[in-house]
C-alpha cells in the first residue's frame, strides 16, 4: 500500500496525473482537511472511478468533517426524487428527502466511550488522589506550548519596472524614483610615457668672402645682407656679419684708353642663416648677393667655410602631455568603479556606469620643448558616482507590486530575486552620476497575508482539532503541523496565553 | 403577493439600460444591453482576465483583483460610443452553476374540491413548497458538498406548472380542485457570495438590481426562440466546472455540476508544455480559433488528450448522477467557453458515452451561440464565442421579471 499526500489546493486532473504515475495497485490517499477536492462529491467518485480503469484501489483518509461525510456517502444511493412532496392538507411542517437520513450517516462516524465501574472503598481516597493531581496537573499546565508550522502556497509574480535614481532624492512609488547617494573617493596614478618630440641642434658655418662689385658706383652693404649660393639641390643662405663698402669698378691704369677695368672688391665675414654641414662650401665657390645681379654684385668664398653641423635631440611635445594625460585619466576611468565599490557600505550598490572622474592636479616630469628621453606623470583624480540602497529598492518594488496586489496577500521575504539593467545613456534615457535610469525585474513570491498576532488570539484556548480547523480555513495553505506539547494530558489545547504559541509561516517551495 | 408575482403582476419597472456581470476563474465579463419592445441590445461587450486562483468554482476568493478587472470592463464600455446614451448605473449579476444550485420541488395537496382556488391559499401552498424546496436544497448541498449547513440565500423563485385534479391550468386563481399539485424551480447561492457581488456593485458606483442563475436565465430565454425548447439538456461548460441542465417541459428540473471545466485543460497544457498558465490559456484561445502553426497545434492537442478522457468521463459520471430521471431528452444544447474548444466538442459528440446513459433516443447535439438566439442583437460584434451566451441570456430574464 503506497501512501500519497494531495495538497490542499490541487484539484482533480492534478491528483490523477500523479496517482496514475504509481506502479502500487493500493494506494492510501491522504487528504488534509479543508482540501478543494472536498468542493463537490464528484471530485472522490471521478477520483475513484478513473483509478478503478487503471486497477487501482484507493483510500480515501483525512480528518476533514465534510470530507469524511462525502467519503461515507460514496456508496450511499443519493438519488433526487422528483415526485411531489405531499402535502396533505397544507399543514405540512417538514419535507422528506435525504436530509432526513442525516442522523444516520453521521451516526455511524461518532466514537462511543464505555464508562468503567468504581470500587466504593476507593471512593475515600479520592479526596487526597485529586488533590495530589490538581497539584500535578497545575504543574503540568504551566508547561503547555504549542508549536505551529504553516507552509503557505505562494505564487511567483515577475515585474519589469522603469525607474529613476536620483542623488538625495527621496523614493516615490508614484514617480517610480529611487532616492540615491553620492560616493566618492581620491585617487593617485603616477604614468610615464616616452618622449615624441624632436629638437635640431648644432653650428652654423662661416668663413669669409670676397665681393667683387662690377658697377661704376661704390655699394654700400649692411650687416645682415643675404647671400645666396645654389648648391643643386636649394639655395643655401649666408648672411654678411658686418657692414661693408665695395668700391666700384676702375681702370686698371687709366691712362691707357685700352685698360682692363678691375671690379672693387672687399673681404667680408659671412655666417650661414641655419645650422648644418650643408652649409660648409668650399673655397673658391661664388653666391649672389640679395638686391644685386651677378653680373653687378658676386662673392667668392675665400677659403673653404666650415664649422657648420646639426644633430637631433628627444623633447617634451605637447601631444607627448596629452597622450599621457589621456591615457592615465582612461587607466584610472576603468579602475575607478572598483575603487568606488571599496568605499560602499553593506547593502550599497553602484550603478555600474555612473561613476565620473574628475583631475584635481597634473604634475610633469619635465616641461613642454625640454629635452627628455621619459616623460612622467602624477594624477591626482576624484572620483565620484551613484549608489541605491538594496533595501530601498526593494522597499519600492513591494510598493510598487503591492498596487496591483490583492489585499489579501503580501510579498514574502523569501526567494527574493531582483535584476538590475542600467539602460544608459541614450536619447531616451539618462546615466550619470547624479542620475540614472534603470529597468528593474522583480520576481518575488506573492503568499497569503497570515497576521500571525490575529492568528494567535483566534487560536489560543481551541482544540487541537479546533486549531486544525482553523488553519485549515485559512487561504492557500499548503500543509501545516499543531503541535501541542506539555499541559495536561487529555485536555491539551492551545494555550491561552499567546506569548506560548510559536507560528512558523513558510512558503512552499514548488 | 408572490404568487402573484410570479404570475406576472406587479411586474417591477427594469430599466432600458444596465450591464450584466458574468465573473469565473479566468475572467470578469461584461455586457452593457439596452432593451426595447421585449428585445435586448448588447452594445458593449468586454472581458479582462484575473489572476489564477481569484476566483474559484464561482467564489470570490480574491476581491480586490476581481474589483480591478470590473473596473477595467466598465472603463471600456464607457468609451465603447460617445453616442450612446447616458451610461447605465444598473447592475446583474451572473450566478453560475460553480456555487449556485438549482432544484425542482413539487407539492400536492388535498383540498376540499368545492371550494374555488383563492390567491391566499395558492399562495400558502406556494410558501410551503418554498420551504420545501430549501429542505431540498440542504439535501442536495449534503449529497454534493457533504454539508448541508453552508449559509445559502434564495435567489430565483419560478412556478413550473400547477396542476389540478392531474390537469395543467396556467392561471388557477378561481377554480375548483381535489388536489392541487405545484412545481417551483428555485435557485440558490452562498449568502456571502451575494454580499460580495453587492459590495463589487457599489464599488464600483452601481446599483445591484439582482444576480440570476444563469442556466434558469438560458431557459426563460429558450422559450423566445424558434429553438427545440420543451424537452432538452443543456451543457454549460464554464472555466472551471461543467454544469448541467435537464429541462423538461419548457421548466428547469435540475442541475448538477461537475467541477472541472475549460481552465483544467489550460492548466495541462502548462504543464505539459511548461509555459505559465495565462500564456496557456491564450495558446489554448489560439488553438479553438485555429491560429496556431502546425506544430503547436499538434502539441497542444496532445496535451489535451488525457484531461479530454478524465472530463468525459466525468460527464458520464454526472448524468448518472440524476437518478431520479428515467430518460433524458435526447436533443442536448451546448453553451459556455469550454466547447468553443473543437476537441471537446468533438469528444463530447463522437464518443460513445452516450450508450451508457439513457437517452430517448441517440443524443443530437447543437451549441448554442448568441446568434441562434434572435431575441438579442450584439451590436457590438464582440459576443460571438460560447461564452457570452450565459450572461446575454441574464438580460432577456430580468426583462421578464
Amino acid at each position: 500500500m503506497t501512501r500519497v499526500e494531495i495538497d490542499l489546493n490541487e484539484d482533480i486532473i492534478s491528483i490523477l496525473n500523479k496517482l496514475q504515475n504509481i506502479n502500487d495497485t493500493g494506494l492510501d490517499l491522504y487528504i488534509p482537511v479543508g482540501a478543494a477536492i472536498f468542493d463537490n462529491i464528484l471530485n472522490l467518485k471521478l477520483l475513484r472511478k478513473e483509478m478503478e480503469k487503471t486497477g487501482h484501489v484507493v483510500h480515501f483518509i483525512t480528518d476533514d468533517e465534510v470530507g469524511n461525510t462525502l467519503i461515507s456517502m460514496l456508496d450511499t444511493d443519493t438519488s433526487t426524487s422528483f415526485m411531489p412532496e405531499d402535502f396533505g392538507n397544507i399543514s405540512m411542517s417538514s419535507a422528506g428527502g435525504l436530509l432526513s437520513k442525516i442522523p444516520a450517516i453521521l451516526g455511524g462516524l461518532l466514537p462511543k466511550a464505555k464508562v468503567p465501574a468504581i470500587n466504593s472503598k476507593a471512593l475515600l481516597l479520592i479526596p487526597l488522589v485529586l488533590a495530589l493531581c490538581a497539584f500535578g496537573l497545575y504543574k503540568r499546565a504551566g508547561t503547555l506550548r504549542a508549536d505551529i508550522k504553516i507552509v503557505v502556497a505562494s505564487q511567483s509574480t515577475a515585474r519589469s519596472i522603469s525607474m529613476k535614481v536620483k542623488k538625495d532624492a527621496e523614493s516615490s512609488e508614484e514617480l517610480s524614483v529611487l532616492g540615491g547617494k553620492a560616493v566618492s573617493a581620491v585617487l593617485v596614478e603616477k604614468a610615464e610615457s616616452t618622449t615624441t618630440g624632436e629638437k635640431l641642434v648644432g653650428e652654423k658655418s662661416e668663413g669669409k668672402v670676397t665681393i667683387f662689385n662690377k658697377t661704376s658706383d661704390e655699394v654700400d652693404l649692411d650687416e645682415g645682407t643675404e647671400l645666396n649660393f645654389d648648391d643643386g639641390d636649394e639655395d643655401l643662405v649666408f648672411v654678411l656679419t658686418e657692414d661693408i663698402t665695395i668700391p666700384a669698378i676702375y681702370e686698371k691704369d687709366p691712362t691707357d684708353p685700352s685698360s682692363v677695368l678691375v671690379p672693387g672688391e672687399v673681404e667680408a665675414d659671412i655666417e650661414a642663416s641655419d645650422i648644418g654641414a650643408k652649409f660648409n662650401i668650399d673655397g673658391g665657390e661664388t653666391m649672389g648677393v640679395e638686391g644685386y645681379k651677378r653680373s653687378e654684385l658676386v662673392a667668392e668664398v675665400v677659403e673653404d667655410l666650415t664649422g657648420g653641423k646639426s644633430e637631433t635631440r628627444k623633447i617634451v611635445s605637447e601631444k607627448d602631455k596629452t597622450d599621457l594625460s589621456t591615457s592615465t585619466l582612461s587607466k584610472v576611468t576603468a579602475g575607478a568603479e572598483e575603487a568606488l565599490k571599496k568605499n560602499l557600505s553593506v547593502g550599497q550598490k553602484l550603478i555600474e556606469g555612473s561613476s565620473l572622474v574628475s583631475i584635481q592636479k597634473e604634475t610633469y616630469s619635465k616641461a613642454v620643448n625640454e629635452e627628455a628621453e621619459k616623460l612622467e606623470l602624477v594624477m591626482e583624480v576624484t572620483v565620484s558616482g551613484l549608489t541605491y540602497s538594496e533595501d530601498d529598492l526593494n522597499d519600492l518594488l513591494d510598493k510598487l507590486v503591492a498596487k496591483s496586489m490583492p489585499e489579501e496577500y503580501v510579498i514574502s521575504d523569501e526567494g527574493r530575486v531582483v535584476e538590475v539593467d542600467v539602460l544608459g545613456n541614450t536619447d531616451s534615457s539618462i546615466l550619470s552620476s547624479v542620475e540614472a535610469d534603470l529597468q528593474v525585474t522583480s520576481k518575488t513570491y506573492v503568499v497569503p497575508n497570515i497576521s500571525e498576532d490575529d492568528l494567535k488570539d483566534r487560536l489560543k484556548g481551541k482544540s487541537s482539532q479546533e486549531a486544525e480547523r482553523i488553519i485549515g480555513s485559512l487561504k492557500d495553505i499548503r500543509s501545516y503541523t499543531v503541535e501541542i506539547r506539555g499541559g495536561i494530558p487529555l485536555f491539551k489545547k492551545v494555550p491561552k496565553d499567546i506569548d506560548k504559541i510559536s507560528i512558523e509561516i513558510t512558503k512552499s517551495d514548488d | 403577493m408572490p404568487f402573484l408575482k410570479l404570475f406576472g403582476k406587479n411586474k417591477p419597472n427594469t430599466p432600458q439600460s444596465f450591464v450584466v456581470v458574468g465573473v469565473d476563474s479566468n475572467d470578469v465579463v461584461c455586457l452593457r444591453v439596452e432593451t426595447s419592445d421585449g428585445n435586448v441590445k448588447i452594445v458593449g461587450a468586454e472581458k479582462q482576465g484575473i489572476p489564477n486562483g481569484s476566483v474559484i468554482l464561482g467564489n470570490i476568493e480574491n476581491p480586490s483583483a476581481v474589483l480591478m478587472a470590473l473596473g477595467e470592463c466598465l472603463d471600456r464600455l464607457d468609451k465603447i460610443d460617445e453616442n450612446l446614451e447616458d451610461a447605465p448605473k444598473d447592475m446583474v449579476f451572473v450566478l453560475s452553476g460553480g456555487n449556485s444550485l438549482g432544484l425542482m420541488t413539487a407539492a400536492k395537496v388535498r383540498r376540499d374540491g368545492t371550494k374555488p382556488l383563492s390567491v391566499k391559499e395558492l399562495d400558502l401552498v406556494y410558501k410551503k413548497t418554498t420551504e420545501a424546496s430549501l429542505m431540498k436544497m440542504q439535501s442536495e448541498l449534503l449529497v454534493q458538498k457533504g454539508n448541508s449547513e453552508i449559509d445559502m440565500e434564495l435567489v430565483t423563485s419560478s412556478v413550473l406548472y400547477t396542476r389540478l385534479d392531474d390537469k395543467n391550468v396556467l392561471n388557477p386563481v378561481g377554480m375548483e380542485c381535489s388536489t392541487l399539485e405545484m412545481a417551483i424551480f428555485t435557485s440558490f447561492a452562498p449568502k456571502e457570495h451575494l454580499k460580495m457581488l453587492n459590495k463589487l456593485a457599489k464599488s464600483v458606483g452601481f446599483k445591484l438590481i439582482g444576480q440570476g442563475y444563469d442556466v434558469f436565465s438560458l431557459v426563460n430565454t429558450m422559450e423566445k426562440t424558434d429553438l427545440e425548447n420543451i424537452n432538452y439538456v443543456l451543457i454549460h461548460m464554464g472555466s472551471d466546472f461543467t454544469n448541467v441542465g435537464i429541462i423538461f417541459g419548457g421548466g428547469l428540473i435540475t442541475t448538477k455540476v461537475l467541477p472541472v471545466g475549460r481552465d483544467h485543460f489550460a492548466k495541462e497544457i502548462s504543464q505539459e508544455l511548461g509555459i505559465a498558465y495565462r500564456e496557456a490559456d491564450e495558446m489554448l484561445s489560439k488553438y479553438s480559433s485555429d491560429s496556431l502553426s502546425e506544430s503547436e497545434n499538434l502539441m497542444v492537442r496532445n496535451a489535451l488528450q488525457d484531461v479530454l478522457k478524465i472530463w468525459l468521463s466525468g460527464v458520464e459520471l454526472l448524468f448518472a448522477e440524476f437518478s431520479g430521471i428515467k430518460t433524458f431528452a435526447s436533443r442536448i444544447y451546448l453553451a459556455g467557453e469550454g466547447f468553443d474548444v473543437p476537441d471537446i466538442y468533438e469528444v463530447l459528440v463522437t464518443e460513445p458515452w452516450t450508450k451508457s446513459i439513457p437517452f430517448r433516443e441517440p443524443p443530437e447535439f447543437s451549441k448554442l451561440p448568441l446568434s441562434e438566439i434572435s431575441v438579442i442583437s450584439d451590436l457590438s460584434g464582440k459576443a460571438t464565442s460560447l461564452e457570452w451566451t450565459m450572461p446575454a441570456t441574464l438580460s432577456i430574464s430580468f426583462l421578464d421579471r
